[in-house]
């Protein structure tokens, strides 16, 4: 393994840059030469329209909005999918942002890490949320720092539909993508018009949003916008939120040119403007920045709270540790994030060849203050080129391409923690890593059959400054049987270079570097059978699934020996088996049923992952019912969450947990019911008024087990989470489309 | 748990495979469909239309030749009563709504909600692109099919094709 700083010569990246921009333009000529085969002529997407005809003059034929993962030719796609959320969806869910959209969705959930600081990561199939791979518009500018706090800062204003690729082997392509891929897909207007979305609700919810598109001769143009605010929420009284609170301003443009020099481009930008902080209550910053004494927080609420307000129970001798006199800052975590991003494509179509360009570009930045740990500024800027071209050879549709992933981290640091050895020592670049990666793929389709059985497959290669070289073979295969019934396996391995965010283990920072000689890439072999049945009324997919990660990464403090903190990986597998089975029934021409069923098995040694695991359920319910008719619209979503092995994802055994009363932790949750409802009414064309209610039920975690916990020696932490962290809330608005 | 897993595997495979045997020994599937109307009003069925030739028309609202395209086929339903005009919306069903409302449907709207793919690719559109307009005969057998924009001669021929050779009708009503 090369170390980190040894990069490769400039002089070879500035070479692979020229490589990916020009390398495709020489393929065409040849192409071109080429002899179509029938059988992909007739399945091409952008034909001209006709039966069966590519008579040019004749007008375009529109792929629909709602492809499926199912659809014949959905295998020829540079990015595949598994599901597909549309925009009917997105409206039904109320989400107002990816992370709500993803929540409790059969196969897909969010994982939120932190109670105080709202961290919250996208998981599939129950894997760890770091292993998502997250696209827009199939460009991968997501990582570390924004995986943490960027996801509740995407949007919806303005999107298609979101495609989720479950799984190594379904992503194809796509790099990293450990778990899996979601790709957020924005829409390209179609006509003028433009949408305001007005809406407020408990605990503070206001939340304006703007979306307006222009279209013109060859193009389109859109904006869209967002104001939201939410006060943070303590549900049991100890002056500590579960739910951080944050003020919001989101700002995107797209633009859409359909010919520009034979190139179709579809781009957009966005600007990010979030603060938040989680632990205090309240948004005075500043007031809580200031308050460094005493103790404004009352540790005998809640379940097992401690018989003092200003201390709690040493669980090793009984003995009470504090008082806690480190005012509200103490236990506050405020960032601040500002984000710029664009990601864009350009395609050409000489014949039966495509071209593809895409650049992305992320600018990421965080000013946060971690109370009592750090005082943490953080720099995250990435970039990522690909130019790939896709052409018949012989029979089968070959897809050839380079990417060029660029990815930074700076930071400076303060320690806060009085026990640190650096503690009001400023750090440069604690955490810093420094990562160019160009890679190279190759993917093939082919139909067999009479395109009853489709088949991808896919190689990428990708080259590491710090970790080297991995390569990664994907396999997809869709078997129509019939007109109704179909099925998908994907076999593939995926891989995530691990990174250093401290957000990850905050104690790096009292290191001078993380010491990368012993990392490996993260290594994932997966395998799903998928079959799926559909006609007018009803639709239903069993799949099964099993995931093994090699090398899950691990931060283990060395400061004692090495000054250093190691990066390294875990000494055994971590394996996840699931089977779910999801239905849909049109019971009556307004009415829906959906039924979906969840089971999971994991098998890993907890010793060997020290407790950076996060609890997830052994099962799941999800059930959705939607009244659709006329003006009127309802929807009830309800999930099951089954019981969680707290024990054994946070090793219990080495690690063991106690609540602020010296008592020990309970060895399982309890299963639990969240149901959300939601109303609408179409008053006019122009008028629509919505209402909802969220976790009717009022199940919040913290009232049954605080999120608050205790290690053997009492020390505090804030990670203890497995349930909801906030309660009943109600939300009404007003959307008028233009 | 591992061999319970693995069972699941082999039972769904297994089922695969033998969905796919009995499909392929088994006769062409008839043509049939069960959607509900657009307004939610009821289930349409192909076969309420029995021995009488069928035009659906299969379209979105952010298509722009479905929607270039839906005044011609307005206007040609009052035409020919001598065949049925159903349209098919593939769009979410309050954005089909709101779209027909600055219209005139002269025939009914259906909307296919669980998976439009799988129905177009039933009456002979396996790309799923749109528009795709299919007339089925009396017999209920697809007689003709367009996938992009029609024009007015294409349907006129198609139609007298399919409803052996009916005439036109510049009468209204009898796709309502």
């Amino acid at each position: 393994m090369k170390s980190q700083m040894n990069l490769p010569p400039f002089a070879s990246h500035i070479a692979w840059l020229g490589l990916c921009v020009s390398a495709p333009l020489a393929f065409p000529i040849w192409a071109s030469a080429a002899e179509p085969p029938s059988a992909l002529a007739q399945s091409r997407t952008d034909l001209p329209a006709g039966s069966n005809t590519t008579a040019p003059t004749l007008p375009p034929v529109v792929v629909t909005g709602r492809p499926s993962a199912t659809v014949q030719g959905a295998l020829r796609e540079d990015i595949v999918k598994t599901e597909t959320i549309n925009a009917q969806e997105m409206a039904k869910t109320g989400a107002t942002n990816l992370t709500e959209l993803m929540s409790h969705r059969p196969g897909i959930d969010v994982q939120v890490e932190c109670s105080v600081c709202n961290v919250r990561n996208i998981t599939l199939n129950n894997l760890p949320g770091r292993f998502t791979t997250l696209m827009l518009d199939g460009v991968p500018i997501f990582s570390s720092v924004s995986n943490a706090y960027g996801l509740d800062m995407i949007g919806l204003n303005g999107l298609e539909r979101v495609d989720i690729a479950r799984g190594a082997g379904a992503s194809l392509i796509a790099p990293e993508s450990l778990g899996g891929t979601v790709n957020l897909v924005t829409k390209r207007p179609t006509r003028d018009g433009g949408e305001i979305d007005l809406s407020g609700g408990s605990y503070g919810f206001r939340r304006g949003t703007g979306y307006a598109a222009k279209t013109f001769d060859g193009g389109a143009v859109s904006f869209s916008g967002t104001l939201q605010n939410h006060n943070s929420v303590d549900g049991i009284g100890t002056g500590i939120s579960q739910y951080a609170g944050y003020d919001r301003q989101l700002f995107g443009m797209g633009l859409f040119l359909d010919d520009v020099g034979g190139f179709k481009i579809k781009s957009r930008y966005d600007h990010i403007d979030e603060k938040r902080m989680g632990g205090p209550l309240g948004n005075d910053y500043d007031a809580v920045r200031s308050s460094t004494s005493g103790n404004p927080f009352d540790f005998s609420k809640g379940p097992h709270g401690s018989p003092d307000p200003n201390y709690w129970v040493n669980p090793s001798d009984g003995t009470l540790v504090g008082p806690y006199n480190d005012g509200r800052f103490g236990l506050s975590q405020t960032i601040f994030t500002k984000r710029d991003q664009f990601a864009g494509t350009a395609e050409r179509t000489f014949g039966d060849t495509k071209l593809r360009f895409v650049l992305g570009y992320a600018d990421h930045k965080q000013d946060s203050w971690y109370g009592g740990d750090a005082d943490y500024f953080g720099k995250q800027k990435q970039y990522y080129l690909e130019s790939s071209v896709q052409l018949p050879v012989a029979s089968t549709l070959v897809t050839a391409g380079l990417t060029y992933r660029y990815e930074d981290l700076h930071s400076r640091s303060i320690s806060k923690d009085p026990s640190s050895p650096t503690f009001g020592t400023q750090r440069t670049d604690a955490d810093t890593y420094i990562y160019r990666t160009p890679g190279v793929f190759l993917q093939g389709y082919r139909t067999f059959f009479d395109k009853q059985l489709e088949v991808n497959a896919s190689l990428r290669h990708d080259q590491n400054n710090v970790y080297g070289g991995i390569t990664t073979p994907r396999l997809n295969m869709l078997w129509h049987h019939s007109d109704n019934v179909s099925s998908r396996f994907a076999a593939g391995q995926g891989y995530r270079f691990p990174t250093s965010f401290f957000e990850l283990e905050h104690a790096i920072l009292s290191a001078p570097a993380v010491d990368r000689s012993q990392a490996k890439p993260e290594k994932s072999n997966n395998l799903s059978y998928a079959l799926n049945y559909a006609d007018d009324r009803f639709a239903v997919t069993a799949s099964v699934n099993h995931t093994t990660i090699k090398n899950l990464a691990l931060f283990v403090d060395d400061t004692a020996n090495s000054g250093n903190y190691l990066l390294q990986p875990a000494r055994s597998n971590y394996t996840i088996n699931n089977f779910d089975l999801v239905g849909t029934w049109q019971v009556t021409p307004r009415d829906s049923l959906t039924a979906g069923f969840e089971r999971y098995q994991y098998k890993f040694n907890a010793a060997d992952f020290q407790g950076s695991l996060f609890a997830r359920p052994d099962y799941r319910v999800t059930l959705a019912f939607d009244h659709d008719a006329g003006p009127w619209d309802f929807n009830v979503r309800a999930t099951y969450t089954g019981p969680q092995d707290l024990a054994k994802f946070y090793d219990y055994a080495n690690s063991p947990r106690f609540n602020l009363d010296g008592t020990a932790k309970p060895n399982k949750s309890p299963g639990f019911w969240i149901m959300d409802l939601r109303t609408s009414y179409q008053m006019n064309k122009t008028l629509q008024i919505y209402a909802g209610v969220n976790n009717v039920f009022d199940y919040q975690q913290a009232k049954k087990d605080n999120f608050l916990w205790l290690d053997g020696q009492g020390n505090l932490d804030v990670t203890h989470i497995w349930g909801p962290r906030i309660g009943r809330t109600v939300v009404a608005g007003l959307k008028l489309s233009f | 748990m591992k061999v319970r897993l693995l069972s699941v595997f082999r039972v769904l495979t297994t089922l695969g495979m033998l969905v796919t045997c009995q499909l392929s020994m088994a006769a062409s599937p008839s043509m049939n469909f069960e959607l509900p109307r657009l307004d939610g009003s009821a289930f349409i069925r192909l076969n309420d239309y029995a021995g009488r030739p069928v035009l659906l028309n299969f379209w979105g609202s952010e298509c722009p030749p479905c929607v270039a395209e839906l005044p011609l086929l307005f206007s040609q339903a009052q035409r020919h009563p001598g065949i049925q005009f159903l349209g098919i919306a593939v769009d979410p069903r309050a954005t089909a709504t709101r779209f027909l409302a600055r219209m005139q449907p002269t025939y009914p709207q259906l909307i296919a909600l669980t998976q439009p793919d799988v129905l177009m690719r039933r009456f002979g559109n396996k790309l799923g692109g749109l528009p795709y307009t299919v007339i089925v005969n009396g017999q209920h057998e697809i007689c003709n099919s367009h996938l992009g924009e029609v024009d007015e001669k294409w349907l006129s021929s198609a139609i007298a094709a399919c409803s052996g050779g009916a005439p036109a009708m510049s009468s209204k009503g009898a796709n309502r």
